[in-house]
């Protein structure tokens, strides 16, 4: 059988994004910055980090129903929250 | 015919409908349960609740506190919490590619990259430790302030997950060892593999939260 083979798997790209978004933080925190909308950058980029973990490494993304949202619902509320306490001491 | 199903897993699931003749359903439960046991989901997201309610009593509690917070954050080493969250989206990834492994049928390779990701949780709980020893040499301890409180009891908590964590692994990995598991039932490596992507993910949100935002 004649397989065709991919240059990479979607879960090394994935992997490889994760390290690029994690050493953006990272250089934000080096940096000094901070406001809120540092802070809800930040919080955004952990937010996107998270939903591809729930996507690609957990195996969520081709699911159908509720458990398809499960990780989605979970970083959201969490999300809202500190996004709003954040917000009110700005 | 009689089925036993004593776990309750969506191959288990949908092995048991093939077995009474109901056509066409292993599909469509393989697209909407996750992989793995669905225990362990029921588990885990009873810890992602109490992670949440953990991550919003920081932020709600910082408001009181803002300049407490940001001095004290300060302190600690976010050098050593890079190190640690690359080692921890790193092992998930090894984790990833175990279960491709095994879904493949490699057993061997299944244990190699458990052993991958294995090595990478172990780099967490020294960088980790170290990072404790540094704070309790200078004598902090939960009743500091209340941003340490918050600080170690929100990492110490991930912390003893990360063990728990690896406490699963190495027992998929044994058994792998032994042959246990193949391309058609490999459940097990799966349902380790959510949990350890659920100590990732706590940490995903923890190291912006508690090193970064200010």
């Amino acid at each position: 059988m004649n397989r065709q083979r991919t240059w990479i798997r979607p879960c090394t790209l994935v992997y490889l994004a994760m390290l690029g978004l994690t050493l953006v933080t990272f250089g934000i925190g080096e940096a000094g910055l901070s406001g809120l909308e540092i802070s809800l950058a930040v919080l955004a980029v952990a937010l996107i980090k998270g939903q591809m973990v729930g996507d690609y490494f957990m195996g969520l993304k081709g699911l159908r129903g509720p458990w398809r949202w499960v990780i989605f619902l979970w970083l959201f509320v969490p999300g809202a929250l500190i996004a709003t306490a954040f917000s009110l001491t700005a | 015919m009689k089925v036993h199903c004593r776990r309750v897993t969506s191959n288990r699931i949908a092995w048991c409908l093939e077995e009474v003749g109901v056509e066409g359903k292993t599909n469509d439960l393989a697209q909407r349960y996750p992989p793995g046991d669905l225990a362990i989901w029921i588990f885990i997201l009873a810890e992602l609740a109490v992670f949440a309610a953990f991550f919003a009593a920081y932020a709600f509690t910082r408001m009181d506190n803002v300049e407490l917070f940001d001095t004290y954050q300060q302190s600690l080493d976010r050098r050593a919490a890079l190190i640690n969250t690359l080692a921890l989206i790193t092992s998930s990834y090894f984790v990833v590619r175990a279960v491709a492994a095994v879904r493949e049928g490699s057993n061997h390779g299944c244990v190699r990259w458990l052993l991958a990701a294995l090595g990478m949780g172990l780099l967490f709980l020294v960088v980790k430790g170290n990072e404790y020893a540094h704070h309790f040499g200078e004598g902090v301890t939960l009743s500091t302030n209340t941003f340490y409180m918050f600080y170690l009891s929100l990492t110490f908590f991930h912390f003893m997950h990360v063990i728990l964590g690896m406490i699963i692994l190495a027992a998929v990995a044994v058994k792998a060892q032994r042959g246990g598991y193949s391309a058609a039932d490999h459940t097990g490596v799966e349902t380790g593999a959510s949990y350890w992507h659920m100590v990732d993910l706590v940490w995903l949100i923890l190291f912006p939260l508690v090193y970064v935002m200010r």
